[in-house]
């Protein structure tokens, strides 16, 4: 790994097309910098992306069968379907979807 | 470039996604399977056409992510696409753009969430996924990666 000092307004080259600058330090904690690369190149925060890779690895991981979730809304609907006693429903109760939508 | 989520049932599609899921680079391609029970196409399945190799195993297998329409749920739920999800996705106009969200289920279904905050977006005409990272935080954003789900509860 590649590690350099650099004060504030230089800048570092990464290939042809990606500039990197030092715009200003905050508080002696955080930088704050600059990116100039090509629309193609994906930019994001490590730890944001990493949450999201994780939550997406969880999603498969737990995702055992859906057969309950399919079941809840099953019943969750006929439930609405019925005329009277319907309560309050405190979270958005489903609506029916829109037939062949 | 905001995606509208009005989408209430999902289509059955198959779909590249060129920039891969987040942690499951591995798979490009997919099916949507939508779950579909008595008109309500609020749940589906994304299934990966090949199988997969976990990361940090040796496991292989079929990946499958349970998704949901959000335009039921979260009826005021809207996303934000960058203009390189835009571009991964050949979107001209944001109207064609559908979103979906990654639901991580649990034993108790009441305890299940859904990934407000990364979505997946769709351009069903041509085929292309991308999951959209924000920039912000969740608190920037406004929208969690662990929503609960809003069940409706049998009365």
């Amino acid at each position: 790994m590649l590690t350099l000092t650099r004060s504030v307004g230089e800048r570092i080259l990464i290939g042809d097309d990606i500039v990197i600058e030092v715009r200003a330090v905050l508080d002696g904690k955080q930088v704050r910098i600059s990116i100039d690369a090509p629309r193609q190149v994906p930019i994001h925060r490590a730890e944001v992306f990493e949450a999201v890779s994780r939550a997406n690895l969880d999603a498969i991981t737990t995702s055992k069968s859906p057969d309950a979730l399919v079941r809840s809304m099953r019943a969750a609907k006929r439930s609405n379907e019925r005329p009277t006693g319907a309560g309050p429903a405190s979270p958005p109760a489903a609506p029916e979807a829109p037939a062949g939508s | 470039m905001t995606a509208l989520t009005a989408l209430k049932t999902l289509p059955a599609v198959d779909l590249d996604f060129p920039a891969g899921i987040p942690g499951l680079e591995s798979a490009r391609r997919y099916r949507l399977e939508p779950l579909g029970t008595d008109g309500i196409n609020v749940f589906g399945r994304l299934v990966s056409l090949e199988p997969v190799v976990l990361p940090g195993t040796s496991e292989v297998r079929e990946l499958a992510l349970v998704v949901a329409a959000p335009g039921l749920l979260w009826p005021e739920y809207a996303v934000e696409v960058d203009d390189e999800s835009a571009e991964l996705l050949q979107l001209d106009d944001a109207a064609d753009a559908v979103a979906l969200v990654v639901v991580t289920l649990q034993e108790d279904v009441a305890e299940s969430t859904a990934n407000l905050f990364a979505p997946i977006v769709l351009n069903p005409s041509r085929g292309l996924g991308v999951q959209v990272v924000p920039l912000g935080s969740e608190e920037e954003v406004g929208w969690s990666m662990h929503a609960p789900l809003p069940l409706p509860t049998p009365a």
